[in-house]
């Protein structure tokens, strides 16, 4: 491990060195990181090729494909068209299965974090099945999500990235979790993922595409011997980070110190921890509640083959994962996917159908164990019968000290399913002109139940158990037409597409909250409950649209690229359903110009390709443009009661979002190197926001177009280079940056508006106006803000200090090596950030509060006049110090939470073909796999990606495995 | 070319027809089966009725806000009722008098809950308004029960904070940038709408229930809001309106005073499957634990000897040998057997604002009457006393049964909406009673702070003089 530390300070010094010249960024930085790669220690070595391909490779497509170095000949999916990398006049960006493979994840998310330029994945809870925040170049809008249109084999994912369930759990501990419907799809299924950034790429997807679209296309067989590919890997994981908490002996110091300091007597009523607790008891809560090893098995099984005109695939998947909680859970996940390719004989008709079914069932906690990490360590857990305690001589545990341990005793069992299916079928119907059709279907489901036993119940509230039951249904058809035409149009080659889409969602929901069982055998019975209160939802979605793109291409040299597209959406009321957007993108590429073939040799490819275009947002729900009443869950004196849903505006319309980018792509020394730098600014307007609103007009917000516009813009930079690549020996390295900025331009009425206070005009949305912390005042031992006016009280005026908690830049670096027969690939992530630090979660726990423990760190607490300490005195209570309750608004609360991780690391070994044969099997690999293995961080809290000391931090995850292709 | 330029023919008159065919009628969809359109919510009686069921179940959703607990906790809390001895901060924070303005239940029990009521409120009363379906026998009754509600709250916003924005109407654009209105204006209000209540809403309860404010409710918070105001002679009138009504009685039984079926209620919120939050809160698990909040002794020793409502009203655990007095009007800790609604009007404050007006006004013979009959039931119920609770002297000065009101108010209204943090108020005693009582006490502190995040929500509304923000 010493190794790695040294390495990774090294790598660390880099990082430190770029933040520096980040600040003044700009082409220079490119040029840093072109100096500092390798690849040009080989500028005189022309002669090497392609590494030799292992003959026992050769069999299988796929590592043949990945091994190699192959930009010119990627074809990249673009959704409703393919287009050579090299010729593509948009940002497309795409990531293998390769990548994806070596990733021990259960949630493909988590395998494209720090991969893709302009992708910002951020995991926000550790929780198995939990969710990732997804933002792509950026936040566009002030409040609506930044979730990307995300399609399988272009069939729409019904629930996009939303949570799934209707009942909480383990998996719902922040905003932006809850369980993720990409958990459903099995990593090890997926051919590519493309992501599509710029107008050009997305504006074909109109009202969907103003957040960026994730292209996910799953395996299809090859043409071959039949070959079946068995793939096992097991391991463990921990958490990754967190902090320390007080022991027993410093956790009583401190609450006697604090005491003390507030002139209190301790009692058995104010502090039954020491005059009544067994001190001599210690109990550390991260251990003993997060500190498991979660097992993780993974199985994918293959058979795929075929002829050259029908080939096939099939696989089935499993996967257990445990978690890192107390007590026994753990989530389940099957699978089975099929696909079908056929072409006709005279090659006038192809069809392709596939079909994916994915059961996954997850035992969670009731609640995320993290949150009771701070619980007093020296509290009894248990009775002598062994049941949960809650209390101890007499003294009862109040409200806010539960038993930590009573959230594992409730259960959560959700048992989900989702379907995909798709149909394509084309026909030649002259030459160059295909007419094409694609049938898709989705189906997710859900069936969850959450069980409050009367073991976990706290026996003075007099509650009884309880249980939750919730069921959710969500499916989605979309039929695409397509006419196809390419052909010869001069000098060039013109593509044309014209196709319509129909597509309807339904959604229905039941969710059934039922109280006081007289006893816990009957919990899973609605029947069973004393009352119960029951709701349901259902809602219906339908989409048209009519999209177009015409593509010239002009001798090699000149390509001009138009989309349009025509969508109604039945989230609008009547006569603001429809809307336009469109994008124009041209691409230049030099290399094929002849001044360049004869004057810049060294260069074999160069593109400069820009493009510009306008796409929209239809996120926000369906109904609201009506003005509705709903029923009540509860009833009074056996009327069910009628509520308004929200605030009523029937006026809001489209939004638009415009995109403007511009790029250039290198690759030179006989594609030894290749760079891409790309510039994007994408302005949104007329923003679709729940516009947040005083609650004294009776809701908190209210739908509606705003006038704003934000300004997401900024660099960023792929690298490619083959390092080495020699036959016994290879080495390729890949980086990518991304710096981008976030500006509010232009806000008309800001100062009479809800946001006067929050926003600034000329500032990024995510910066915050905070108090200036003076730190802790060294006579009065409490923390201390600036009055900035000295009009002697804490005013808005007196919050000077701008905090911006965008990433001031983001990217990855990965390295592959080929040794012989193995094969090590390392991959850093790596983020420039402000963040909260741990003192944002405690703020109103003031260190010495009653029953909170506390991280370590404030052993350096104040305790006599003149001391210089960064942590305020012990104290009982916030309200000893009300100006501790400024804390959270001041800049104390932030700090630096960049960190690089060392987000994967894989090692394989190719059994030699010799050996492979004598076993009788056609090729064998043996594995090591490691996910979030080790961070560099100067963060001061858990893990600075999620910044949140009591949500399950993400996971370290170490795996063996083994490959076998029979 | 020709073949070219023959299928690119074919081509656009295909691209032709499919733009013709798509995109240009309206898409419908099924609408959701749990949304009803604000239209055909007033378009029948039977709706309409349930958009006021709907407020109701509002002001329970939420266990200790304003309707539902909160007034009588947190300002039992900040007057010298109770006491906190649970290891929750968010009591100390009220019985310190040292709220923040970024304090959570202030805005969310109390700000939140009134304004999202209000609104259901205001929503009805548009909705009804403009219905054309219903006549106007089947509107107004309807109308004038959700202004009655509307009242309701304001009157608790106003005493609680001040002045409050007076939201009436629906608008959100107007309600967002609205700043707080004159207190005078907000109890201008309150009457009007209290007025119209008991002009339009029947004298009889609609289902025999006592769930559903009729005209002596509208009269008795009308007595109330009188009262406040120092208008004695209507308060005098509204109060005797209710005493006169055959429908209420005082309940002679202590014990039986908080029960659903009491003679006493005026109105109560019978919460669906619970019985009320202040039992949940007030009675301890079990006789051997600390209750979380407890009767200060200052409160304790206030009682005079021989009143029943001691023994019958306040229970005690003794803890560590110390003896911890809780409010035990509310007998029903669980949520089953169901057995008590919470009361939000009754009786014995209606005797008590008439004695109150009757003293104002000169007629001391007939308030000290009217005192005597809340005392009367506090004396029969003590059985084994041998200094049975007096009568209050007939020959006592109009200050002398002004303090007598005020001490009868403290020990018949304690633990109930509020009513001692308001009395200190409106008695201008606030600053000489806690000052002695309570640490840094200021005077600023009867008023909570308008919530924090509201403030920087509307740039019109402005803190309350003494608070940082």
């Amino acid at each position: 491990m010493s190794l790695y530390k040294s390495c990774m300070g090294h790598l660390y010094a880099l990082f430190q060195t770029l933040n520096v010249r980040a600040k003044y960024f700009s082409p220079q930085l490119i040029l840093l990181l072109i100096l500092f790669n390798p690849a040009l220690a080989q500028v005189n070595d022309t002669t090497q090729r392609l590494p030799a391909i292992d003959t026992a490779n050769k069999t299988n497509k796929r590592s043949l494909e990945d091994t190699t170095f192959q930009l010119q000949e990627v074809e990249i999916n673009a959704g409703y068209y393919k287009v050579n990398n090299r010729e593509k006049t948009g940002s497309i960006s795409r990531i293998t299965a390769q990548t994806i493979g070596s990733q021990p994840v259960s949630n493909t998310l988590a395998a494209l974090q720090g991969r893709v330029p302009g992708l910002l994945i951020t995991q926000s809870s550790g929780v198995s099945g939990s969710g990732f925040k997804i933002q792509i170049r950026g936040q566009g809008s002030l409040l609506q999500g930044t979730d990307p249109l995300i399609l399988i084999d272009g069939v729409p994912l019904s629930a996009g990235n939303s949570a799934l369930n209707v009942v909480s759990s383990a998996a719902s501990a922040s905003n932006n979790s809850g369980i993720s419907p990409l958990s459903l799809i099995n990593p090890a299924d997926i051919e590519s993922i493309e992501v599509l950034r710029d107008g050009d790429a997305t504006a074909i997807y109109g009202s969907r595409g103003a957040n960026g679209v994730i292209l996910i296309t799953t395996r299809k067989g090859n043409a071959g011997n039949i070959q079946a590919i068995a793939n096992i890997h097991s391991g463990i994981s921990t958490i990754t980070k967190t902090m320390d908490m007080l022991n027993t002996r410093q956790y009583l110091e401190m609450r006697a110190e604090a005491l003390a300091n507030d002139d209190i007597v301790s009692t058995t009523v104010n502090a039954p921890e020491i005059t009544v607790w067994d001190s001599t008891r210690y109990i550390d809560f991260k251990e003993l509640l997060i500190g498991g090893n979660a097992a993780y098995t993974d199985v994918n099984l293959n058979l795929q083959g075929g002829s050259a005109n029908t080939q096939f695939l099939i696989g089935g998947n499993y996967k257990r994962e445990t978690t890192v909680f107390y007590g026994d859970q753990a989530a389940n996940r099957g699978g089975a996917l099929a696909s079908m390719n056929h072409l006709s004989p005279n090659n006038k008709l192809r069809v392709l159908l596939m079909a994916s079914y994915t059961h996954s069932k997850s035992n969670l906690t009731g609640e995320d164990l993290t949150r009771y990490i701070n619980s007093p360590p020296n509290m009894l857990l248990f009775d002598q019968s062994g049941n949960l305690n809650w209390q101890e001589g007499g003294v009862a545990f109040p409200g806010s000290l539960p038993n930590p341990l009573a959230a594992s005793y409730n259960e959560y069992t959700g048992i989900y399913r989702n379907l995909i299916s798709n149909l394509t079928l084309s026909y030649l119907l002259a030459k160059g002109l295909s007419l094409k059709s694609s049938f898709g279907y989705n189906s997710t489901s859900g069936d969850e139940i959450n069980l409050n036993p009367s073991t976990s119940l706290n026996p003075n509230t007099g509650n009884l158990p309880f249980s939750f039951f919730g069921n959710s249904q969500q499916g989605s058809w979309i039929i695409e037409p397509q006419l196809e035409y390419v052909g010869q149009w001069g000098k060039g080659k013109l593509s044309m597409l014209l196709g319509t889409t129909l597509q309807e969602n339904r959604y229905s929901s039941l969710n059934i909250s039922a109280y006081n069982y007289s006893s816990d055998i009957l919990l899973g019975s609605v029947a069973a409950a004393g009352f119960s209160y029951s709701s349901n939802d259902n809602s219906h979605y339908s989409y048209r649209a009519l999209y177009t793109r015409a593509n010239y291409n002009w001798d090699g040299r000149y390509i001009v690229n138009v989309t349009g597209r025509r969508d109604g959406s039945s989230r609008f009321g009547s006569g603001r359903q429809f809307a336009n957007f469109g994008a124009i993108g041209a691409a230049w590429i030099i290399t094929n110009e002849r001044f360049a073939k004869n004057n810049l040799p060294f260069l074999s490819h160069a593109k400069l390709r820009g493009s510009y275009g306008i796409t929209g947002n239809d996120q926000i729900g369906n109904y609201r443009f009506l003005d509705s009443w709903s029923n009540t869950a509860q009833s009074y004196q056996g009327l069910t009661g009628l509520s308004p849903v929200s605030l009523y505006n029937p006026d809001f319309a489209w939004e638009t979002n415009r995109k403007f980018e511009l790029a250039l792509e290198v690759s030179m020394l006989g594609d030894k190197l290749s760079v891409a730098t790309t510039y994007f600014n994408n302005k949104s307007g007329n923003q679709l926001v729940n516009y947040s609103l005083p609650i004294q007009t009776g809701f908190p917000s209210v739908l509606r177009n705003l006038d704003a516009t934000i300004r997401n813009y900024g660099w960023e930079l792929e690298l490619e280079s083959k390092n080495i690549a020699g036959k016994g020996f290879s080495w390729n390295s890949t980086v990518n940056l991304t710096v981008p900025k976030n500006r509010l331009t232009e806000f008309p009425g800001l100062s009479t508006s809800p946001y006067y206070n929050r926003y600034i005009i000329g500032q990024s949305i995510s910066t915050t106006r905070n108090f200036k912390s003076l730190g802790v005042n060294s006579e009065t031992g409490f923390y201390d803000f600036l009055d900035v006016n000295g009009d002697g009280a804490y005013t808005n005026d007196d919050k000077t200090i701008l905090i911006n908690t965008d990433p001031k830049f983001f990217g990855g670096m990965g390295h592959d090596f080929s040794l012989g027969n193995f094969q090590l690939s390392l991959f850093l992530e790596f983020r420039k950030q402000i963040g909260f630090n741990y003192l944002y979660t405690q703020s109103t726990n003031v260190p010495g509060t009653r029953y909170r423990n506390q991280p370590t760190i404030v052993l350096e607490r104040w305790q006599t006049p003149e001391d210089n300490s960064s942590i305020q005195r012990y104290a009982t209570s916030v309200v000893s110090n009300p100006l501790g309750n400024y804390l959270v608004e001041s800049d104390a609360i932030y700090g630096d939470a960049s960190y690089i991780r060392l987000k994967n690391m894989s090692l394989s070994y190719n059994l030699p073909s010799a050996v492979s044969k004598k076993i009788k099997v056609k090729h064998m690999k043996l594995f090591s796999q490691g996910q979030n293995i080790l961070t560099i961080t100067n963060y001061l809290g858990a893990d600075p990606e999620n910044q949140n000391l009591y949500i399950l931090p993400p996971l370290r995850t170490i795996t063996c495995g083994i490959q076998i292709t029979l | 070319m020709d073949r070219n330029h023959s299928t690119m023919a074919k081509f656009l008159f295909m691209l032709l027809t499919c733009t013709c065919f798509c995109c240009k009628q309206t898409i419908e969809v099924e609408t959701s089966s749990n949304l009803i359109q604000q239209k055909a919510v007033f378009e029948n009686e039977q709706t309409a009725f349930a958009a006021l069921s709907g407020l109701y179940t509002r002001m329970f959703a939420l266990n200790l806000s304003l309707a539902n607990g909160g007034v009588t906790v947190y300002a039992g809390l900040s007057a010298d009722e109770l006491e906190n001895n649970a290891g929750d901060e968010r009591y100390d924070f009220f019985y310190n008098n040292a709220l923040l303005t970024n304090n959570s239940v202030i805005e969310t029990n109390f700000w939140s809950a009134a304004y999202t009521c209000i609104y259901h409120a205001n929503a009805i009363i548009a909705g009804l308004e403009d219905s054309n379906a219903l006549t106007d026998v089947a509107k107004q009754p309807l109308i004038g029960e959700a202004k009655f509600i509307r009242a309701f709250f304001f009157f608790y916003l106003v005493n609680l904070f001040g002045d409050v924005p007076l939201t009436i109407y629906t608008d959100y654009r107007k309600n967002s940038l609205m700043a707080r209105t004159p207190s005078d204006q907000v109890y201008e209000q309150i009457t009007l709408d209290l007025l119209e209540a008991k002009h339009s809403i029947a004298e009889g309860y609609p289902n025999g229930l006592r769930g559903r404010p009729n005209k002596m409710a509208a009269s008795a918070l009308l007595a109330r809001t009188y009262l406040y105001r120092g208008e004695w002679q209507k308060a005098e009138v509204e109060a005797s309106a209710v005493i006169n009504s055959a429908l209420y009685a005082l309940e002679p039984d202590l014990d039986k005073v908080f029960l659903s079926e009491s003679p006493e209620a005026i109105w109560q919120l019978a919460r669906t499957n619970a019985n009320t939050a202040e039992a949940s809160i007030f009675i301890p698990s079990s006789s051997s634990v600390l209750p979380t909040l407890s009767l200060s002794d200052s409160f304790i020793e206030g009682f005079e000897p021989g009143d029943a409502r001691k023994s019958n009203w306040v229970a005690v655990n003794i803890f560590d040998s110390t003896p911890y007095y809780y409010p035990y009007k509310y007998k029903s800790r669980t949520s089953v057997p169901l057995a008590e609604n919470l009361i939000m009007l009754r009786l014995a404050e209606q005797y008590l604002i008439r004695a109150e007006a009757k003293a104002q006004l000169d007629r001391v013979a007939e308030a000290i009457e009217d005192i005597n009959a809340v005392r009367d039931r506090a004396r029969s119920m003590e059985t084994h006393g041998t200094s049975p609770l007096p009568k209050i002297a007939s020959s006592l000065s109009k200050t002398e049964v002004m303090k007598a009101i005020e001490h009868e108010r403290k020990v018949e209204l304690f633990a109930e909406w509020g009513h001692r943090w308001f009395d200190l108020k409106r008695y201008n005693k606030i600053d000489v009673v806690l000052a002695g009582q309570k640490n840094g006490w200021q005077p600023y502190k009867a008023l909570f702070p308008i919530p924090l995040a509201q403030i920087q929500l509307n740039p019109y509304l402005l803190q309350n003089i003494g608070y940082d923000y």
